[in-house]
């Protein structure tokens, strides 16, 4: 009971039977201490070295002007150092790398990639990959423990709104003067608030069952739980969200007939809406029976979305039914793992010993708590633990006036410490356990020393057990803590691994691929290795097969959609299976982005047909070095034919080329020159018939003397040596008439 | 487009001119001194394109670009865009993209071969930035302050960036984007680089306030380099045109103001 005193338990409601003690003489506690809020102090800025010194290093920066570029690698978003290009490029384009842009925009430390791992694991994936400020709804549940940064200023900020509104707790004092504050919903609904809500906390026993449902974009999750067991449990998710949207679409459809959306998006989603609340009401009419006996029905529904619970002809529930109680705090998407979080939630009884201050129930403000602990922690030791024997010394006379004194001073910061603090606290309770065993010890040797004289052989064997359990203690202990140290140790190495062997495959670096995975003969061995010794630390064979990344991209997948084709067949060689799919179905064949990739797989397949699954793989068929020379030869007669082809259609161009000059110079001329150049072929053609050429044709047209180099008699186009042969000539072609 | 009266005393010429290695856009509207500067030092090498963006003339403040395209905001009209698309060269590419932070150009800062983006930025943006420019992109803050695209401004040769960024991170982002970066202030001790001046590999303007000494540093660590493969056309025309800064010059009314408000862009000529 020292401990209650000081720290908050929590308790299941459901383990506090009827007649508990912490249930005796319950009263319960309205009235709200008015405290005033103390002002935190500035967060502690991780860069103000750095800001410090600028200005002046600005100025010597610009008297020297250096203006080279850089050649540190770091990021100083998520302070870590990189040694090649690529590695720095891929960062910035992480996940990661974003979430701490944002933790050092709002002034908090950046988180390392096991963290950012850890929790996008533990949460939603989807959190993160939208622009809007998503990855905030992730620290509303900073209670959880574990990482301590996660608080956020609108936590606080809410907190505040709910001192000022009614609490969404009750808190009672029992007879002890212990403190309990449970969630007001599982006492009584909004209505009948006048009942003895003490009663009612009596009333919830390990039979109690309770049911909770959850919808919220198209995701729906219901449970029943009878005591802390789950009974009955369900989820559905159907398609009512349209991508981007931003609200319900389906808002509009009831709004105005004539601007309900119309397209084809907006049906198939109207279509699963429908369903939604099919499934839902058919499944809650399975679940009739449950419904009945519940003591309390929990939904966390948006208000457009309660009309699937209350209205329909069959409502599955009814608005004024008294058990019908909503959730008083953030969910995230209704998932079965939500409602097992929202479960335990609203179970737990916190238990305060009796000097708490109520106030900080009532108005938990969370970032106020951290600080506080952060403050106290460096208090000195030796301080704390004289009040810590005190405490323990006096136990009983520990009474009011004491009480009084802690309420007056650090009532709260007390409890604020224990609060963040409970290993600490443990620890230092064994220590003094230890101590005070030592302290015996001692005690016992001191008293062994005196009775030596007489009863040595007595007093000897009790001392060596006692040290001898003391030991093994202690090393116990240090094994333990070991232990612990060497699991982050294995976990960030697997990371590092991971990682190393992820750039390997990307980027190509066969080396570094070889020196991980060890030479290929030794495949069988290292894998006998690690069956013979499944505690060891995974070797980098036991990764090739599982996924890596997000999307489900194993290292194969890695290096195939990298197009890394000597990294590809390393990893084959290595035993790394083509068959693997990743998230979308797809397998590492598929993921590659051009045929010499691709034709690596098939070498492999030909190479060893009987190693893997190779239409599992989807791998076509086996491609070896005869097929490959085949379609090579192919190729090149291929080629032969095409240039073969392209030196005819060449000659024919010409050829039309050389014809459709000539005609235009034939067109071009007049057609006097026409008609001599058609005469002229024709003579060619009678003389080369005839056989016998007429060399000169410039000839008296009547005796056929040459009249090459005379001035000949012309009439007409007739033409002549002498005037008498004009005369015979026109004699002979007198026109008939005439003579 | 919205009416204004003329900006004859705001020397954010940042905010009213975009200047890249291919074509220059300039804010339709302006005075002949404002044009003549540019056109006279620009035209016979590029195009010097008068436009607005979505009825504004802040273009430098809604768009972003390099040598390979230019990304303008989704309120920007087919008329502008069909204006734009007719103006610049063929191989320059115009995309509109659906962005939430629709002034582009205070969001993204960008050369050649890669982008410094706000870390709020869309994925699909992003990738539209990557195949349309051409660049790498990567989220980073300067100095702690998100609008990465109104706190620096840098070329392929080199950059300037807000005054206050530490010696680490001016470390970080030199490494990052593989250019010298200097911190410094343009416009009288101005903070916002990219309000003050506009850049690419071969000059930078500058408004008629600027100091000598900023000029001068401005001078160094946009025009030399020391892993260049780029051929600079000479400081020359660099300092030529810092000659001509008193040149420059702009008005600044409330009447902008306004308007600016209304096309709900952060401006940071406007201390937003």
């Amino acid at each position: 009971m020292q401990i209650m005193a000081t720290t908050a338990e929590h308790r299941s409601v459901f383990d506090l039977c009827p007649d508990d003690e912490a249930l005796l003489g319950l009263r319960e506690v309205t009235s709200v201490l008015k405290q005033p809020v103390i002002t935190e102090p500035a967060p502690h800025n991780l860069h103000t070295g750095l800001e410090d010194k600028c200005p002046e290093d600005d100025r010597q920066r610009e008297s020297s002007l250096t203006r080279e570029v850089s050649d540190k690698m770091v990021c100083s978003a998520c302070r870590c150092p990189f040694v090649h290009r690529e590695e720095q490029t891929e960062h910035y384009k992480l996940d990661w790398h974003r979430f701490n842009l944002r933790q050092k925009l709002s002034g908090l430390p950046p988180v390392t990639m096991e963290e950012f791992e850890k929790k996008t694991g533990a949460g939603d994936m989807s959190s993160i990959s939208g622009s809007d400020s998503d990855s905030e709804e992730e620290n509303s549940n900073s209670d959880s423990g574990g990482t301590s940064s996660n608080v956020t200023g609108t936590d606080n900020e809410s907190s505040f709104e709910n001192a000022c509104r009614l609490s969404s707790k009750r808190v009672f004092q029992n007879s002890a003067g212990q403190y309990l504050s449970v969630h007001r919903c599982i006492l009584h609904g909004k209505s009948d608030a006048e009942q003895d809500a003490g009663s009612s906390l009596r009333v919830i026993s390990k039979e109690t069952v309770w049911v909770i449902l959850m919808t919220g974009g198209g995701h729906f999750a219901g449970a029943v739980f009878k005591g802390k067991d789950l009974l009955q449990h369900k989820t559905f998710h159907r398609y009512t969200v349209r991508a981007k949207r931003g609200t319900a679409q389906g808002l509009r459809d009831s709004q105005n007939r004539s601007h309900t959306p119309k397209s084809a998006g907006a049906a198939l989603r109207r279509y699963n809406e429908a369903a939604l609340v099919k499934d839902i009401q058919d499944l809650l009419m399975t679940w009739a029976e449950h419904l009945k006996e519940a003591s309390a029905v929990f939904i966390r529904a948006s208000s457009y979305n309660k009309t699937i619970f209350f209205a329909g002809r069959a409502a599955p529930l009814d608005r004024k039914d008294p058990r019908i109680r909503t959730l008083p705090f953030a969910t995230r998407r209704a998932t079965f793992r939500e409602v097992q979080r929202v479960h335990e939630v609203l179970s737990t009884v916190h238990v305060y010993g009796r000097d708490a201050d109520m106030s900080a129930v009532f108005c938990p403000s969370k970032k106020a708590w951290k600080k506080m602990g952060k403050l106290v922690a460096p208090k000195n030791t030796d301080q704390e633990q004289a009040e810590e024997n005190q405490d323990s010394s006096e136990k009983e006379e520990a009474g009011e006036i004491q009480l009084v004194m802690e309420e007056m001073t650090i009532g709260t910061l007390d409890l604020r410490e224990y609060e963040v603090y409970p290993p600490r606290h443990r620890r230092r309770r064994r220590k003094k356990k230890e101590e005070a065993d030592m302290q015996t010890d001692e005690l016992i040797n001191t008293e062994a020393d005196d009775q030596e004289e007489e009863e040595v052989p007595e007093a000897a064997p009790d001392e060596d057990t006692r040290r001898e359990t003391q030991q093994r203690n202690k090393r116990k202990r240090k094994t333990q803590s070991k232990k612990q140290v060497e699991e982050t140790l294995e976990e960030s190495w697997e990371y590092g691994l991971r990682d190393a062997l992820f750039t390997a495959c990307k980027v190509g670096d066969v080396g570094t691929l070889s020196r991980h995975l060890g030479p290929p003969g030794e495949t069988t061995k290292s894998g006998e290795q690690s069956a013979s010794s499944p505690s060891e630390a995974p070797s980098p064979r036991t990764l090739l097969n599982k996924p890596i990344d997000s999307s489900g991209f194993t290292l194969l997948h890695v290096a195939s959609a990298a197009a890394q084709k000597a990294a590809v067949r390393l990893l084959l060689d290595a035993g790394a299976d083509p068959a693997c799919r990743d998230n979308k179905g797809q397998t590492p064949y598929i993921v590659a982005p051009d045929k010499d990739t691709r034709n690596v797989f098939r070498k492999y397949m030909a190479e060893n047909p009987d190693k893997y699954d190779y239409t599992k793989a989807q791998v076509p068929g086996p491609l070896t070095a005869e097929i490959e020379s085949k379609i090579t030869e192919k190729k090149k007669a291929q080629k032969a034919m095409k240039r073969q082809r392209e030196k005819e259609q060449k000659e024919e161009k010409r050829k039309q080329e050389a014809e459709a000059e000539e005609m235009k110079r034939f067109a071009s001329l007049p057609d006097r020159e026409k008609r001599a150049l058609a005469a002229e072929r024709r003579l060619a053609e009678q003389v080369a018939a005839a056989g016998v050429g007429l060399s000169n044709t410039k000839r008296c047209w009547q005796c056929g003397e040459s009249l090459l180099g005379k001035t000949p008699f012309q009439y007409l186009e007739y033409s002549f040596c002498s005037p008498r042969c004009v005369q015979a000539h026109r004699k002979a072609n007198a026109p008939p008439g005439k003579t | 487009m919205a009416v204004r009266a003329s900006f004859e005393k705001n020397n954010e010429i940042g905010c009213f001119a975009k200047l890249t290695n291919t074509y220059c856009l300039v804010a339709i509207g302006g005075s002949e001194n404002f044009y003549s500067v540019f056109e006279g030092e620009l035209s016979e090498t590029i195009p010097v394109v008068h436009a607005s963006i979505a009825g504004c003339r802040i273009i430098g403040r809604m768009c972003v670009g390099n040598r390979h395209g230019v990304l303008v905001p989704s309120n920007t009209t087919d008329q502008e865009l069909q204006h734009i698309r007719n103006s610049l060269p063929e191989a320059v590419k115009i995309q509109r993209v659906e962005e939430r932070l629709s002034a582009l150009g205070n969001v993204i800062a960008c050369n050649d071969y890669v982008a410094l983006v706000h870390p709020d930025l869309d994925r699909e943006t992003e990738e539209i930035l990557a195949d349309t420019l051409k660049v790498e992109v990567f989220r980073q803050t300067v100095a702690e302050q998100v609008l990465v695209g109104s706190y620096c401004a840098f070329s392929n040769q080199g950059g300037l960036v807000h005054p206050k960024t530490t010696i680490e991170d001016q470390d970080e982002l030199s490494s990052l984007l593989q250019v010298p970066l200097v911190a410094g202030t343009v416009n009288r001790g101005s903070e916002v680089i990219a309000g003050g001046m506009v850049v690419n590999d071969w000059c930078a303007v500058v408004r008629t306030d600027t100091a000598a000494t900023s000029c001068a540093v401005i001078r160094d660590a946009c025009s030399t380099s020391a892993n260049s493969a780029q051929p600079t056309p000479s400081a020359t025309g660099m300092r030529d045109f810092a000659h001509r800064r008193a040149l420059l010059t702009h008005t600044h009314s409330p009447d902008d103001a306004d308007s600016l408000a209304m096309a709900g862009v952060n401006h940071p000529g406007y201390g937003f």
